[in-house]
């Protein structure tokens, strides 16, 4: 018994944890809905239960996490949706936890040491938890490559990013009890604060965790070697200073290395960017929280990289602006005008500082601004600030007063009448200056039309975040093969004969209206394997940047259309081929920065990733501002290696497809021709796979562009169904150029070649369908009845397929022809038909190549 | 081959079990019950160009296509007529590819037959106009003796190649 009484002051009473299992239940309740209510007294307690260690193992790390961010929360910050999603999961896992959490009388589980050794271990839940780690950091992984680049280039929101993702990850390591990952982590938030670790540091980083993701669970992948952290600091961390504060030599050094009052210049300029607008927003209303935040983070960015570059007097300026911040963001104040006022003033005086320093580095001289010390000051007292009122009645961003001087109106009489709106005229302002003829009814009804536009739009950031479930591709096939089998049945049903003779008005409309629900659903389950082509866009700014840094090149590569939506299998087939294309934009057609100079170009080549809908398609253009191709010296590789003639004259289309020609894309050939070629061919095989084109457009010295058009969706093609003997075969509507019913002396039989049909003047060789498809050489007669349908292959070599008979066009769903059937030369695939039966669906390009063997 | 002979034993091993008994021509066989996944009537199929003859083409499987073999021709033996007891045995069988549903056509469904290994004796070295990989061992009920197939052996691996390089 005594023992027991001793035990139990490691332990919180039974009481207090179902309590705060209730509270916990509440809070997390009141998140669902959406409110936030105030939670201080449940955050002590929980800090109170993990220091008494009432929670066990990892739920510990756990709670201390969940508490971090109800405490983060509680104090302003706005979390994202998907935190506070995390929020919610975590505040459940750790109820349950706490609802079985040790009874008194079996102690022997609470024990701290016992708890860890258990933890350390996974089991089967721990396993499962890393597992959908793993799967979720995969993505996530992405985006912080994505924010890493974007932060390199100086922007607030990538430097924002990495930072939070670091901090996030080190917090998951911790609760998936990686302690090693996690104090890995927590050097490198330490190294990115004290600017050891750039961009490159980070992208190893990214690296490293992406290549042990999968190896997590075992116990090799749980320690990180000093191998892996010289990867991801270049060399032992032990070398570096461990502070600039503690070491006053190297501050020095690092606060006159102009390198960084560079950096600290470009970057700074973002921040007084930021705080600026933010204030504009802050100034019409107040209490907007993301704004506060904002101005609040900015200022306190600026203040830690002021401090290490000791440059003082920005220092104590943002010090002294984050502090009122500090106050506003916990409701202390509430910014009035007066507020706003001094933080604008702030933020010119750091625009003052900024553009000082940057003479400085410069060799300027520079006089710092006079009233630095009253502004502190001021900012420091801003309780004490006199209000002043309201500016304009108009709750919105955009002013009419401002807007009406930017119109050309005096300012002064904009004063005046506002003037006279303190003194009580209750008009609107852009109604006293209309009356007063200061200003002409024009202006006013067009910037009324702009408020009402903004007050519309979405205030500032509002992101909305789309719910997203994930669910396994196969299931997904699954629910569509379902439903294209639903489509089938129910066209069999409208075919029926029997139905047909009933003829009933009634019963018709029935049925087309079942026809048309199916058909939308089939749509929609079409669109749900569409996705975004965002992540492969992003793959190439990570590509671009390595291989220009490589080459010494400057490039910029811009995106746009990312969220433009493809088939999941064109987007992952996609990949291969754009990384081609890119790398040879960049290694062959982006000059080098002397040349590009020479050239009367911008020094920083330009390639422009675009993709876009169009005419059903969807059409990936990648474009660039380098030499272009050398038609010449194409057209004399392709002749010497027998692919073209030199005497023949080719247009400038036909000369460039000779560059996917796969003779022409060896190695040597790229640099003895203009560039451009490596493995071409097999970027035309895997585009042509996906049933698309590629075009390309160039012109020498300007830049080339390259043109991929891809379909849709692989699952649907529009096709002409057509007889040949006993079969029906599907040609796709997409390669088709006309269909014609040849006249009589039309067609003539060249001796030893077939025979040719004589179309506008445009000779197109004939091929029998049912000969090709037939092993037995049975002959058709000399006769060609039935029609032709010229079609043209990828490379733009035209055939006539003669078939007997056009039955119909028809959207129809590829299958393929079976498993273990392999590739059937000339067919893509089959089609169910709406009698049930199969039908073939022809690859134009194979049975051109067939033809023409 | 030498992993087709490394394989034997195991596969002798373990060759008791329910099979599907069908008529072939004037021979009857066996197919491992668990290979089969259904017994479909014969339905109008169509002809894919360019690939062997015993490949009678493809059929639509409720909304799946899949492929489908004459066994009679696969195995050599002459072109029968088909009757009303012509039917498709839908297989599953094990292809590099993953687990693929075939088709095969044979003459009639006989019986399930619960064979025990001890009345499954190894493929006598000649005889029959079947190449002996094909075959798990042969069956003895009674008097008869039906040939137990490795449907996964004539239906996949080198003949899919096969068939890939009689078409190319």
């Amino acid at each position: 018994m005594e023992q027991w009484a001793s035990d139990q002051s490691l332990m919180p009473i039974p009481n207090e944890t179902q309590q705060i299992r209730e509270d916990l239940g509440a809070f997390r309740l009141s998140l669902e809905k959406g409110e936030k209510t105030l939670i201080n007294p449940l955050i002590a307690q929980l800090e109170a239960l993990c220091e008494k260690g009432g929670i066990p193992g990892a739920m510990r790390t756990l709670a201390r996490r969940l508490a971090g961010m109800a405490a983060a929360m509680d104090s302003g910050v706005e979390n994202s949706p998907k935190e506070i999603s995390k929020l919610i999961q975590g505040l459940a896992k750790l109820e349950r936890s706490l609802g079985d959490s040790p009874k008194p009388d079996d102690h022997t589980q609470a024990t701290p040491a016992e708890t860890a050794k258990v933890s350390s271990i996974p089991d089967a839940e721990g396993m499962d938890l890393l597992e959908r780690f793993a799967s979720r950091q995969r993505t996530e992984l992405e985006e912080f490559e994505v924010a890493i680049l974007e932060r390199e280039k100086g922007t607030a929101v990538g430097d924002e990013f990495v930072k939070r993702y670091l901090h996030t990850l080190k917090g998951e390591f911790g609760v998936l009890d990686l302690g090693e990952w996690s104090k890995l982590l927590h050097e490198v938030e330490t190294a990115l604060e004290e600017k050891r670790l750039g961009t490159e540091g980070l992208l190893r980083l990214k690296d490293l965790i992406g290549d042990r993701l999968g190896a997590l669970n075992s116990s090799q992948g749980r320690i990180v070697s000093a191998e892996d952290r010289q990867t991801v600091f270049g060399a032992p961390p032990s070398q570096f200073p461990s502070g600039p504060a503690n070491d006053p030599q190297t501050s020095t050094n690092f606060a006159s290395d102009p390198s960084f009052l560079v950096d600290f210049i470009a970057e700074g300029g973002d921040h007084i960017h930021n705080i600026e607008k933010s204030l504009l927003k802050l100034e019409t209303n107040p209490t907007d929280e993301e704004s506060i935040n904002l101005v609040f983070r900015s200022c306190h960015t600026l203040k830690g990289l002021a401090a290490f570059l000791e440059l003082k007097d920005i220092q104590r300026l943002a010090h002294a602006a984050e502090s009122l911040m500090d106050r506003a963001r916990n409701h202390v104040i509430v910014l009035g005008g007066q507020h706003v006022d001094v933080l604008l003033e702030a933020t010119d005086a750091f625009r003052s500082l900024v553009d000082g320093l940057e003479k400085q580095v410069t060799g300027g001289t520079w006089e710092p601004p006079a009233n630095l010390e009253a502004l502190i000051g001021r900012l420091l007292d801003a309780d004490d600030l006199p209000p002043i009122p309201a500016l304009a009645p108009e709750k919105s961003t955009l002013k009419m007063g401002e807007l009406l001087v930017e119109k050309g109106v005096a300012p002064e009489a904009v004063e005046k009448a506002l003037q006279e709106q303190r003194e009580g005229d209750t008009r609107p302002l852009g109604e006293i200056l209309i009356h007063a003829g200061e200003a002409n009814p024009r202006d006013v009804g067009q910037i009324l039309a702009q408020k009402a536009q903004a007050a519309k739009a979405p205030d500032g950031k509002g992101l909305s975040v789309e719910e997203t479930i994930r669910v396994p591709v196969q299931r997904l096939d699954l629910l569509i093969d379902a439903i294209g089998e639903a489509v089938i049945a129910q066209s069999m049903v409208w075919a029926d004969p029997r139905l047909q003779e009933v003829r009933d008005l009634s019963t018709e409309k029935k049925i087309a209206q079942a026809t048309l629900m199916l058909r939308q659903i089939q749509e929609l389950s079409m669109s749900l394997r569409m996705v975004g082509i965002r992540s492969t866009f992003q793959k190439m700014s990570r590509l671009v940047r390595d291989l220009a840094r490589k080459l010494d090149k400057q490039i910029e590569l811009c995106m746009e259309g990312e969220d433009t939506e493809l088939d999941k299998t064109v987007v992952e087939n996609i990949g291969d081929p754009l990384v081609h294309m890119v790398r040879n934009s960049v290694d062959h057609g982006i000059e080098l920065p002397e040349e590009r100079v020479k050239a009367g170009k911008p020094v920083q080549g330009r390639i422009h990733l675009r993709a876009y809908h169009k005419a059903g398609s969807v059409f990936i253009e990648i474009e660039d501002d380098g030499k272009g191709l050398d038609r010449d010296a194409i057209l004399r590789k392709a002749v010497s290696a027998g692919k073209a003639k030199a005497d023949q004259s080719y247009s400038d289309a036909e000369v460039y497809q000779m560059v996917f020609l796969p003779g022409l894309s060896t190695a040597k050939a790229v640099t003895d021709v203009s560039g451009r070629g490596v493995g071409m061919d097999v970027v035309k095989k895997n585009i042509e796979a996906l049933r698309g084109t590629v075009e390309i457009r160039s012109e020498k010295g300007v830049g080339s562009s390259f043109v991929i058009r891809l379909p849709l969706t692989l699952a649907i093609i529009q096709g002409m169904v057509v007889r040949s003997r006993e079969e029906r075969y599907i040609v796709p509507t997409l390669s088709i150029l006309t269909t014609v019913r040849p006249q009589e002396g039309s067609v003539h039989t060249v001796v030893g070649k077939g025979e040719v049909l004589n179309l506008r003047g445009d000779i197109v060789r004939l091929v029998r369908l049912g000969r090709i498809f037939s092993d037995s050489a049975e002959n058709d007669g000399s006769d060609v009845q039935g029609v032709v349908i010229v079609v043209e292959d990828a490379f733009g070599k035209k055939i006539g397929l003669v078939v007997d008979e056009i039955l119909e066009q028809q959207q129809v769903v590829i299958k393929n022809i079976g498993g273990g059937m392999g590739q059937v030369p000339g067919i893509t695939g089959g089609a169910v038909m709406s009698d049930g039966s199969v039908s073939l669906i022809l690859d134009v390009g194979a049975v051109v190549k067939i033809a023409s063997e | 081959m030498t992993e087709m002979v490394a394989n034997r034993p195991e596969v002798a091993g373990n060759r008791a079990g329910k099979y599907l008994t069908f008529r072939l021509g004037e021979e009857e066989f066996g197919l491992e019950i668990l290979k089969v996944q259904e017994i479909i009537q014969l339905q109008s199929i169509t002809r894919v160009p360019r690939t062997p003859d015993y490949v009678r083409g493809v059929i639509n499987l409720r909304g799946k296509v899949i492929p489908v073999v004459d066994l009679r021709l696969k195995f050599g033996l002459l072109r029968a007529e088909d009757t009303e007891r012509t039917c498709i045995v839908v297989v599953q069988i094990r292809h590099p590819d993953g687990v693929v549903v075939m088709g095969t056509i044979i003459d009639e469904v006989r019986e399930v037959l619960d064979i025990p290994g001890a009345s499954i004796e190894d493929a006598p070295s000649f005889g029959a106009s079947i190449e002996t990989e094909f075959i798990l061992g042969m069956g003895k009920i009674g008097n008869s003796v039906k040939i137990l197939l490795d449907i996964d052996k004539v239906l996949s691996g080198q003949e899919i190649h096969h068939i890939q390089a009689a078409s190319a």
